[in-house]
């Protein structure tokens, strides 16, 4: 008995974790809803962005809250829900459908929403006006039918390059480079001139592939011509832009501008802000630790690959969840946040971004308003595809051994399909 | 008799039906989803053995689980041995309150979060700074990129592990040192026994009950190992570290492949179970 116990006990614990998720389906949570405007009370989650002393997130929307549900006679309850995981909890806490999860969201990841049904197509709220004032709102994910899922929020923070000037005047560099050669031979003069530092750094050895890719390679991918998906919307990184930039990758690292602790590195931004690196691409929203913390940093948008400037830029989006039982009161109150006069103020007091519609006030600081301005057709988003956290999960090892001289990039890009079609997709 | 035995009954009754609905159920939930192809929002779809079929051509996993097996053929024995030198030296020789203090200090990393141990452990490794490397310097050892070298990125990890759990196992070893019965020890030195023929011909038998616990625990607590790996490599470098418990942590909660992971789940109860019989093999009539 006591044997079976034992055995019992260890099975419990080694499989029970995954059991756990055992719920009920979301297809059952999926009822048909109310008419429009019986329920009165909507659950609005959105994410922590308030990183500073400034008013709380909780404050700030409560306040703004308070209008819209005096003018629909209605109740919103907010949560305000940290980073960790969030996918994750967002993902879960809609299959606790109507009454416990979200009426409204904010998603970050939207494939697998999408892909289980838990959000509702927003064609039908959307007006002719609408699509004239809210300028990112193509920019949101679609399903399969071409129906609009998601309404843009936060629209911005591009991956741009930022320099320490010190550093580079230091190497006898006064001009920023703007293709990957000259970015190239400034690193390498870096390295000469300060071998103590990390000319470029990189985050190859971040927690996960999401991480890792973000602004290591994306950047550089869409300076090549990528395309993330195909016609079709299948993945497309098996292509002659994804091999030049891993190229240029695996050039760096062989000629000793990255050294062996590149395959470690996680916390790139650290050595950034610390003076042990000349630069790095990161996003706009960067900035402002790099001034607080006395850097003289200059930055450019991107740099000129064989397709020219580019860089990848973020569009995290509100959703209506299928559950939800007033849609047309949840479309409002997206369309509420969203406007000009909730997001100015947000812009303002809570975190910077791009302004959403066309008749917003609030602008970035510079050099970032004006390359919103100007350089908007040279910002992409990297899409959500199937599988992509585990894709870029193996992205990110494959890439470590091409920096550990035990893959080519060529093997990498095959290796890693082979995988992605084979394991995840099949 | 007939009241004894339904008094019995009604006070293990609430204590089996939390172990039937937390740990019985589930091993059977997960064995049927893993037959299926389920995302948590809609119905499992049933897809017979295909999950299986993938698992068994998964490079990634076979990868995993070779550094799974390594990493508790690394931190089982060493952590038990460690533990029961360490409990055997307090007991022996600081039966005082200085022995009460370092068992404190010696507890102190098995109170620390992963995430905490990681950060400060991802700091001393540093191949760039870190304070091995300069210690080492010092030497004119180094620098060795500790973390980005497969050769030693999973023996770093498994050691941060053993620094981990040490001071638990040591603090179980010391409960049964000291539950010895003190006849026996008495005996031995009336008879002249010196410290070390105590400790292999008395401690070292006496305690193999707490030595087959500890062992138990320990390799049913590596083979999950999960928040040391996702903390100070992330998997890497190359998969040099990932391990079986990460993997099922990524199909299940980045892509929502239930079944999928559940699978991997299985194969990974399967793994264990054999260990576990391996292990009562070994320890077969020593027990008690």
């Amino acid at each position: 008995m006591k044997k079976l116990l034992v055995l019992t006990l260890a099975s419990a614990i080694g499989i029970g974790l995954l059991a756990g998720c055992g719920g009920q389906p979301a297809a059952e949570n999926t009822g048909s809803g109310a008419p429009s405007g019986e329920a009165t009370e909507l659950t609005l989650w959105l994410p922590i962005y308030q990183f500073g002393d400034g008013i709380s997130d909780a404050d700030f929307w409560n306040e703004k809250l308070d209008a819209f549900e005096a003018e629909h006679n209605c109740t919103v309850n907010l949560e305000i829900l940290s980073w960790s995981d969030y996918a994750t909890v967002i993902y879960t806490g809609m299959l606790s459908g109507a009454g416990e999860g979200p009426d409204v969201v904010y998603v970050t990841e939207t494939y697998d929403l999408i892909d289980a049904g838990l959000i509702a197509p927003l064609d039908e709220y959307i007006t002719d006006e609408d699509r004239e004032k809210y300028v990112f709102l193509d920019q949101g994910a679609y399903n399969s039918d071409g129906q609009l899922c998601t309404w843009p929020m936060m629209a911005g923070n591009p991956c741009v390059i930022f320099y320490n000037m010190d550093m580079l005047e230091a190497a006898g560099i006064t001009e920023l480079p703007t293709t990957w050669d000259e970015f190239y031979d400034v690193c390498v003069a870096l390295k000469e001139a300060n071998p103590d530092v990390w000319p470029f750094i990189q985050s190859w050895g971040a927690t996960n592939g999401v991480s890792a890719m973000l602004a290591s390679f994306w950047p550089f991918f869409f300076q090549a011509g990528g395309e993330v998906l195909d016609a079709e919307g299948n993945l497309n990184l098996d292509s002659e832009a994804t091999l030049e930039v891993l190229s240029f990758i695996n050039k760096m690292k062989e000629s000793g501008i990255f050294d062996d602790s590149i395959v470690t590195m996680d916390d790139p931004n650290g050595k950034f802000v610390n003076g042990e690196a000349a630069i790095i691409i990161n996003g706009t929203g960067n900035a402002a630790t790099y001034t607080e913390q006395g850097i003289n940093w200059q930055c450019s948008l991107g740099l000129e690959g064989s397709a020219g400037l580019a860089t990848n830029f973020s569009v995290d989006s509100l959703a209506v969840a299928s559950y939800c039982e007033n849609k047309p009161l949840a479309a409002e109150l997206i369309k509420y946040i969203t406007s000009a006069k909730c997001m100015d103020d947000y812009h303002e007091q809570i975190y910077g971004m791009p302004s959403l519609t066309t008749d917003a006030t609030y602008t970035e600081p510079e050099p970032f308003q004006s390359m919103y301005t100007n350089d908007a057709d040279k910002m992409h988003v990297v899409p959500s595809f199937e599988g992509s956290a585990s894709f870029m999960d193996q992205f990110q090892q494959n890439v470590q051994g091409m920096l550990m001289g035990q893959l080519t990039p060529a093997q990498v890009i095959e290796q890693t399909m082979a995988y992605y079609n084979e394991q995840i997709v099949s | 008799m007939h009241w004894q035995a339904a008094y019995g009954i009604a006070y293990i009754t609430p204590g089996m039906l939390i172990f039937l609905v937390f740990c019985i159920a589930p091993i059977f939930m997960t064995l049927f989803y893993s037959f299926t192809e389920y995302n948590l929002a809609q119905p499992p779809e049933w897809i017979a053995l295909e999950n299986y079929a993938k698992v068994f051509s998964n490079t990634q996993l076979r990868k995993a689980l070779v550094n799974t097996v390594i990493y508790v053929i690394i931190t089982v024995p060493l952590q038990t041995i460690v533990a029961m030198l360490v409990a055997n030296f307090l007991a022996e020789y600081l039966n005082n309150r200085y022995g009460r203090f370092l068992r404190s200090v010696i507890f102190i990393p098995t109170l620390a979060s992963y995430v905490a141990a990681a950060s400060v452990w991802e700091v001393i490794l540093a191949s760039k700074g870190g304070l091995l490397n300069e210690i080492l310097g010092i030497f004119g050892v180094g620098p060795v990129n500790w973390l980005g070298d497969p050769k030693t990125a999973l023996i770093c990890v498994s050691l941060v592990a053993v620094w981990k759990s040490v001071g638990y196992f040591t603090i179980i070893f010391y409960a049964g040192i000291m539950n010895v019965d003190v006849s026996v020890r008495e005996a031995a030195l009336i008879d002249g026994a010196t410290p070390r023929q105590r400790f292999w011909y008395i401690t070292v038998p006496l305690l193999k009950p707490i030595t087959y616990l500890n062992v138990t625990l320990g390799i049913i607590w590596s083979f999950q190992a999960f928040d040391i790996v996702y903390k100070l490599t992330g998997g890497g470098p190359f998969g040099a570290t990932s391990t079986v418990a990460y993997i099922i942590y990524a199909y299940a909660f980045q892509d929502f492949r239930i079944g999928y992971a559940s699978a991997v789940a299985v194969l990974l109860l399967a793994v264990i179970l054999i260990v576990h019989f391996v292990q009562q093999h070994f320890f077969e009539g020593k027990e008690d």
